[in-house]
């Protein structure tokens, strides 16, 4: 007994981080109680420097996992490795960069009343997804998944538009089914294996006699959840309607964070069981399936989008399929694909949503078609947008070139090591894809400079406003990337090795 | 004592109706209670492996998913509410203003 307490007492000390995220959560909550009419620039300015605060004391576990190696806490429940803390390190970069969004977005400036919750609940949505990436045990997963949903549904509320009480309603309720079917899963894994720690050696040993097909079934079931949080083919459908009806900041951290989050956790499964279950095949087949699915109708259904936010919905769709292709090669250039690529897809989203927001300011509508002629007008925000559609393209001379590089690369080595032509025949689609998504990521620029503008009422003002500084500061490295990309593959590295 | 296989059966039945009343009835309410269905089969089936495997998982598990599934509920009630402020209705079907 005095043991077990001991070990707790001693784990505690190893999730600081979380555990200032939730002591910040409450602060917010707490103030905002207090002085009900703060502004939206006092509470972000707060969870800025709560994320900066919370980033050094990632880097701090970070040098102590270098010292002392990756360890269990609290009873296998949580593991503290090198590759959950990449992850933090992304959502701390992630939560850093929504709040300064935050202070300069139209959509969330104005807010009357319950900034401080707005703040909260980013804080507490990073929160719960840094115990997503650190667990080890399926109810873990489980809470820390209910964690980002619930605070999901109602970040995208504060739109505070008519829409916004739907979306989050319809996202609530795909939200509460998808989870639901995960527990099923869960439930029947569980029962199979004898065992809720999935990386121990009673699960492993029970996933390699069970019965192959309710594990498969278990499986499925567990997968739809994680398909859910990454917006892949078929559990996409609430995409387009929350990014559309969420503010502009909630929305950009909607395409990036829990889809991080969810495909480091698909990342551990795939290798501490998948690589010994009997199903192997078939599960690689499926994931495959769900990849050219994800990137397929994702590239379709933004051909023939009006509302620029749609569009990045469905791209965001799409780049959850780059991203299942790096899960079906799984090797170790596939690992680090991944993690390049989120990095990237950070930048190249949260610019890509800026701008979009920056040019609804002006233009007064966030259609595609309202941007007409501003371009030559806006010389500024017009070059950065190519800049920023070009990345997300993935051509040179932008680092989305080498984000997409390496998964074709790391897929065409698993084509080498593995001879199937299957491998092939979805590299073949992914780059028939990467091909498609020139069409509607090239229609921003193409409205921009070659329609003549029909309306004159531009608002345009001389001065350069704070969030143009951000907007360049995040697409600048976009350029620098491409020509040293070592940099940012060195930042990798030293989380890997 | 009666065979666990019963109890799973009847934990599949469960979830299979919260899944029909999820897909076919229009009401946001009727929704909610699809979910709770599925959910408490989760729990049964939950507690049914605890007891086989001689284990306590299952059955703490089963209280998180209880503690759960109440706070995602009241969320959910919340932004009816607000839906329903707007819209005047709790039809499903009638709340579709986002199209694209």
């Amino acid at each position: 007994m005095k043991e077990q307490l001991f070990h707790i007492l001693q784990s505690t000390g190893f999730i600081g981080p979380e555990l200032f995220l939730v002591s910040l959560f409450i602060l917010l909550l707490v103030i905002q109680i207090i002085y009900p009419k703060t502004g939206q620039t006092v509470f972000a300015g707060m969870s800025s420097l709560g994320f900066v605060i919370y980033l050094k004391l990632v880097l701090d576990q970070l040098l102590l996992v270098q010292l002392e190696g990756s360890r269990e806490i609290y009873y296998e429940m949580l593991s503290l490795d090198k590759w959950s803390l990449f992850f933090k390190f992304l959502f701390a970069i992630a939560g850093l960069v929504t709040s300064f969004f935050s202070i300069v977005s139209q959509d969330t400036k104005k807010m009357e009343s319950g900034t401080g919750e707005y703040n909260s609940f980013i804080i507490i949505l990073i929160a719960g997804l840094s115990f997503l990436v650190m667990a080890d045990n399926f109810l873990i997963i489980y809470l820390a998944i209910e964690l980002i949903s619930i605070s999901s549904f109602v970040l995208t509320f504060y739109g505070k538009k008519e829409k916004s009480a739907e979306a989050g309603f319809k996202y609530f309720i795909f939200g509460a089914f998808s989870s639901a079917l995960m527990l099923y899963g869960i439930s029947l894994v569980y029962g199979l294996t004898g065992s809720l720690i999935f990386t121990d050696s009673i699960f492993i040993e029970g996933v390699r006699k069970a019965q192959e097909f309710p594990l498969f079934l278990g499986f499925i079931l567990i997968l739809s959840g994680f398909l859910f949080k990454i917006a892949s083919v078929p559990f996409h459908e609430w995409t387009p309607d929350v990014y559309e009806a969420a503010p502009y900041p909630v929305a950009a951290l909607f395409s990036i964070a829990p889809k991080a989050g969810a495909m480091a956790v698909l990342f551990k499964f795939s290798y501490t069981f998948f690589k010994i279950s009997p199903f192997h095949y078939n599960w690689k087949v499926m994931i495959a399936a769900f990849a050219i699915l994800s990137l397929t109708v994702g590239n379709f259904a933004a051909l023939f989008q009006k509302n620029a936010k749609r569009m990045l919905a469905y791209s965001s769709i799409a780049h959850t399929g780059f991203i299942l292709l790096g899960l079906f090669a799984l090797n170790q250039l596939a690992v680090k694909a991944l993690m390049f690529y989120l990095l990237i897809l950070l930048l190249m989203n949260f610019a890509a949503f800026l701008l979009v927001e920056k040019l609804a300011g002006y233009t007064g509508s966030d259609d595609i078609s309202g941007f007409n002629g501003a371009g030559r007008k806006l010389p500024f925000i017009g070059t950065l947008a190519v800049i920023i559609m070009i990345s997300l393209t993935g051509l040179p001379p932008t680092a989305g070139f080498y984000a997409k590089f390496l998964v074709f690369s790391a897929l065409w080595e698993s084509y080498q090591s593995s001879g199937l032509t299957l491998n092939l025949v979805i590299l073949m689609a992914g780059l028939l894809n990467t091909v498609l998504a020139l069409f509607y990521y090239l229609r921003i620029p193409y409205y921009l400079y070659f329609r003549k503008a029909e309306n004159n009422n531009l608002i345009l003002t001389s001065t350069i406003s704070a969030s143009d500084i951000f907007v360049s500061l995040l697409s600048i490295p976009l350029l620098v990337l491409f020509f040293k990309p070592n940099w940012l593959i060195n930042l990798v590295e030293t989380f890997l090795n | 004592m009666i065979p666990s296989t019963h109890f799973l059966i009847i934990a599949a039945f469960l979830f299979s109706i919260g899944i029909i009343i999820l897909i076919i009835k229009r009401n946001a309410i009727a929704a909610l209670m699809g979910i709770e269905l599925m959910l408490n089969a989760v729990n049964i089936n939950l507690v049914v492996f605890s007891n086989l495997n001689r284990q306590m998982d299952g059955q703490m598990f089963v209280i998180f998913v209880i503690v759960v599934a109440v706070a995602e509920a009241a969320v959910g009630l919340a932004l009816l509410l607000q839906v329903y402020k707007s819209y005047k209705t709790s039809d499903l079907d009638k709340i579709s203003k986002l199209k694209g």
